[in-house]
């Protein structure tokens, strides 16, 4: 009878209390019906990412160039017309999501990393490491950050890698400042100081008892950062210093068509549109993620 | 009778005050009935929730809409119908007729004016001094507070709670108001600061022949400071009387319970009795009297039907089934049974 | 005050040369010969020593900082090494325009979006939460670059209306100003709107109400100072990130401020002009984190009495 009462506690525990939990967050993400218009907009994309070969060959399509076919307007065959070198736009536009997803769930993901690194040592010792990580943060904080990654695009040259790291490094310094502070908030609760108590090692107390319970607002700062890294690459190659003609990055085309806008805006304003989507369903879910996962960060 | 309602400075009448919120409606004030006669102190006493800030604000006519509704009532204030007021009208009444002091003192004062001009605020819109004369004329208030002059410039920041209290006072004294209403002045104070705070009020009572509208839930300020009293419970008035109508011959179950939860010096091995259950929930009353469920004397009619008004003499009344029929009082003050087994 | 702001810039200084110091060092050790880059087909091991002894290149690692520190201090930023003409005189040559374009557009996104904060938190359910709502789903997911085209290719080439470059009018400033200020709308209108909301519920507003002052009054002496806090805080990060949206505002709009300078000079891989800008940009942001922190001391006495003396706090 005991051992039967004991399960079924079990039971009801995993059930109303955890799953409970994800299916009320769940619940209110899906209520909020900006968040799912994100959610839509990122499947389109994820679609787009994943069968972007099938879709259009990236070789023979996306980058070959036709001169017979230049400067096409829009057409049953070229959704997006075509190129001042005859390349379908729409096959570059397609593959340009591959590199800017890339490129900036890269970007955001190796910031987290640093910043999670950086953030949670200051934020978990603090005294004298904590000062001497915050000061170099405050140094990098004097240096916007677009300006930060084109130090750093200057410094190693363009390349799909260094675009990542310079974009990473100049994501670190909010984000680190971010996870210091929930750091810090959770490392005096009692059972942080109770697995220290029982002489747990600090490498093992971080990640398991502190940046678990940092993990919502954490997520839902990478969502943002995400959105904000997709635009920063489009920036930098725009501005020539990053991903370079003849890749199909959205930034970079713009810039190239930038000389015929004029007779043919819509060379710059599909690869625009699709930085745009792809910046907002990164936003609208990071909002809806928020409001989910955290009420009382709702604004 | 005539005589009578000029001496009233205000009178609440069947005031009915609801929230409506999303998911549910708080019933806050269900049927007040205060009559303050000019000149007194009047002590309104429950617990917490049982609506004595929703009545003060109600008094100001700042309840916040459009959650706030006004169901029902009149309030009169020196003959002026408070709630009929458009906002002008009451911005003019505010602070000048009547004036508040809330709980808090450490958050009710802004941060970044300092001690003066907040003072003199009320100076310039009600007594339409320009901005020197009232800055001087806080000061002097301050020195009446006992709070030095220079301080004037100072900014809320700079001085203690108790000081803070004291500013409090001065800013609502400032425009000499008939009623001032006091929410809780002492609660958040140390009990030394407490007595002083108190006595300054004593004083200015005295100077300013200000009627004093007190809110607490401490019945050693109202023992010390009150001549009536009101129990709420509920968002109702369940008693009413003088000092000793309430203190030597409590009526209702209620303020019964909460004197029998209080300590008392002279009977230290007296049992505290606690009122069993909790507080209502205003968001869903029971039918009739809404203290049954917690009651010890409940008979059949508790449930199903609010009690009236019972006028057990002439200035005492208690909305209790029990004195329906009869004038004896049938509770038993814990501390009158313990003083007979001391003795 | 004085004494404080003088402490401050004081503390900037190390703050700055550590900037100077990590800049330095990355363009230092980045990978690539300048000499081959100067000499192109010349290039002959004397001749790039020659050339490395001209520009000062061939002193050791801390030497050459410290001598770049030295020049700094003495206003000299060194040499374009690829127009030999002075960083000087490119910086003091952009640095106004970009300031006149910053000016313009903070003053810009502080008159747009404060009111409608305030606005949008004084009446929740209003048209100006939309606004904020669309601000920060437009202003934030757009690339400004793409909105600038967009708005040249409507504005200028279509309606003829506006220039497309250049700072000759006041009209020339018109969409450099609203590109650059577009993206920070949504932050500053929110920020001002939820800290607003926070102090319109906190007791001393109820405390004001209760001495009678009028709603406007309310909002614009009692609410609003409290609530400036963060937008001023806001606004100071923002004017930061401005500089480095000048970057792309500048190069679109064909301005030649600071932030094209660096866009060029990078492309160019003129070291020294890469590291003139972003010193002076970095000396830029540190000056406006202390004009900020003088605002704060302005707003707040609390703060102030930090600054001043301390802490002074009477029982």
């Amino acid at each position: 009878m005991a051992e039967v009462k004991r399960v079924n506690k079990r039971a009801f525990l995993r059930e109303h209390r955890k799953d409970g939990k994800a299916l009320e967050m769940v619940r209110i993400f899906s209520s909020n019906y900006l968040a799912m218009i994100g959610l839509v907009i990122f499947l389109i994309i994820l679609i787009a990412v994943i069968f972007a070969n099938v879709i259009a060959d990236y070789n023979s399509i996306a980058i070959a160039t036709h001169p017979a076919d230049r400067l096409l307007p829009p057409s049953a065959e070229h959704w997006f017309g075509t190129d001042d070198l005859g390349r379908d736009v729409f096959a570059r536009v397609l593959h340009g999501s591959r590199i800017s997803l890339r490129i900036s769930v890269g970007a955001g993901f190796l910031g987290l990393f640093i910043a999670g690194t950086i953030g949670s040592v200051a934020g978990f010792y603090g005294g004298v490491v904590d000062n001497i990580l915050m000061r170099v943060i405050d140094v990098l904080a004097c240096v916007p950050c677009i300006v930060l990654a084109i130090a750093m695009v200057a410094a190693f040259g363009a390349s799909e890698f260094n675009l990542i790291l310079a974009i990473a490094v100049s994501t670190t310094v909010g984000l680190s400042r971010t996870v210091r502070t929930a750091v810090m908030s959770v490392r005096n609760m009692e059972y942080v100081e109770a697995a220290r108590a029982i002489g747990q090692s600090t490498w093992k107390i971080i990640p398991r008892h502190i940046l678990i319970n940092c993990i919502a607002p954490i997520i839902v700062h990478l969502t943002i950062i995400i959105a904000c890294n997709i635009l920063t690459t489009a920036e930098l190659s725009f501005l020539g210093l990053g991903i370079s003609a003849p890749t199909p990055e959205w930034g970079c085309m713009i810039a190239m068509a930038r000389t015929n806008m004029r007779s043919y805006p819509y060379l710059v304003i599909a690869p625009g549109v699709a930085i745009f989507l792809s910046a907002i369903s990164f936003n609208l879910i990071g909002d809806g993620l928020r409001d989910a996962l955290d009420p009382k960060l709702k604004r | 009778m005539k005589n009578h309602d000029q001496e009233l400075l205000l009178n609440i009448e069947n005031l009915h005050i609801h929230f409506v919120l999303k998911k549910e409606t708080v019933k806050a004030l269900n049927g007040v009935d205060i009559k303050v006669a000019r000149g007194k102190t009047i002590g309104l006493v429950g617990e917490t929730g049982a609506g004595k800030t929703t009545t003060a604000l109600a008094i100001m006519n700042m309840i916040q809409k459009p959650q706030g509704r006004i169901i029902d009532g009149k309030i009169t204030l020196d003959g002026i119908d408070i709630l009929s007021k458009n906002r002008m009208e009451i911005e003019s009444i505010r602070g000048n007729l009547v004036s508040m002091i809330f709980q808090d003192p450490m958050s009710s004062l802004n941060p970044v004016l300092n001690v003066g001009e907040q003072i003199a605020e009320g100076l310039v819109l009600h007594k339409h001094m320009d901005r020197k004369e009232a800055l001087v004329e806080a000061g002097e208030l301050l020195e009446k507070i006992g709070i030095p002059r220079s301080r004037a410039c100072d900014y809320p920041h700079q001085f203690s709670g108790g000081m803070r209290q004291r500013v409090l006072i001065a800013m609502g004294l400032a425009c000499n108001p008939k009623l001032l209403i006091a929410d809780e002045p002492t609660t958040a104070l140390d009990v030394t600061i407490q007595a002083q705070v108190l006595q300054l009020m004593r004083e200015l009572k005295a100077n300013f022949n200000t009627t004093i509208f007190m809110i607490t839930h401490d019945f050693g300020i109202v023992a010390e400071m009150c001549d009536e009293v009101y129990v709420m419970y509920a968002g109702t008035v369940i008693e009413r009387g003088t000092l000793t109508d309430i203190f030597d011959h409590t009526r209702h179950p209620y303020t019964e319970g909460l004197f029998n939860s209080l300590p008392d010096i002279e009977h230290r091995n007296r049992e505290l009795i606690p009122i069993h259950g909790r507080t209502v929930d205003p968001t869903n009353l029971p039918a009739g009297c809404p203290f049954w469920p917690r009651c010890n004397y409940i008979c059949d009619k508790c449930r199903q039907d609010m009690p009236p008004e019972i006028l057990v003499s002439d200035t005492h009344g208690v909305k209790c089934w029990l004195y329906e029929n009869t004038s004896e009082n049938p509770l038993m003050r814990r501390d009158y049974v313990a003083e007979e087994n001391n003795d | 005050m004085w004494k404080f702001v003088v402490k401050r810039l004081l503390l900037t200084i190390p703050i700055i040369i550590a900037v100077i110091f990590v800049v330095f060092t990355l363009l230092h050790f980045a990978p690539g010969d300048i000499t081959m880059q100067l000499l192109g087909t010349k290039w002959t091991p004397e001749a790039a020593e020659t050339l490395r002894h001209e520009l000062g290149i061939d002193q050791p690692f801390m030497t050459q900082f410290i001598n770049y520190i030295k020049g700094i201090v003495q206003g000299n930023f060194g040499i374009s090494y690829i127009s030999r003409e002075s960083v000087t005189n490119m910086l003091a040559v952009s640095m106004p325009n970009t300031i006149y374009i910053l000016i313009t557009s903070v003053v810009l996104s502080i008159v747009i979006s404060i009111p409608i904060g305030i606005l949008a938190a004084l009446k929740p359910n209003s048209v100006f939460s939309g606004i904020t709502t669309a601000f920060s789903l437009i202003g934030v997911s757009a690339p400004s670059f793409w909105i600038g085209l967009l708005l040249i290719l409507l504005l200028s080439l279509r309606l003829k209306w506006l220039p497309a470059s250049g700072l000759e009018s006041f009209s020339a400033l018109i969409m450099p100003s609203v590109v650059m200020s577009l993206s920070h709308l949504a932050a500053l209108s929110r920020t001002t709107r939820s800290s607003m909301i926070e102090s319109l519920r906190m007791d001393y507003i109820r405390t004001a109400r209760a001495k009678g002052v009028k709603k406007k009054d309310i909002v614009l002496k009692h609410a609003l100072r409290n609530a400036l806090m963060p937008t001023v805080s806001l606004v100071g990060f923002i004017i930061g990130e401005m500089i480095g949206g000048a970057t792309v505002v500048e190069t679109i709009f064909g301005i030649s401020g600071m932030g094209r300078l660096l866009v060029e000079s990078v492309n160019k891989r003129d070291i020294n002009v890469v590291l003139g800008c972003v010193t002076m940009m970095a000396i830029c942001v540190a000056v406006i984190s202390i004009v900020t922190d003088v605002a704060f001391a302005y707003l707040d006495p609390r703060i102030k009495a930090q600054y001043v003396s301390g802490g002074k706090s009477n029982g």
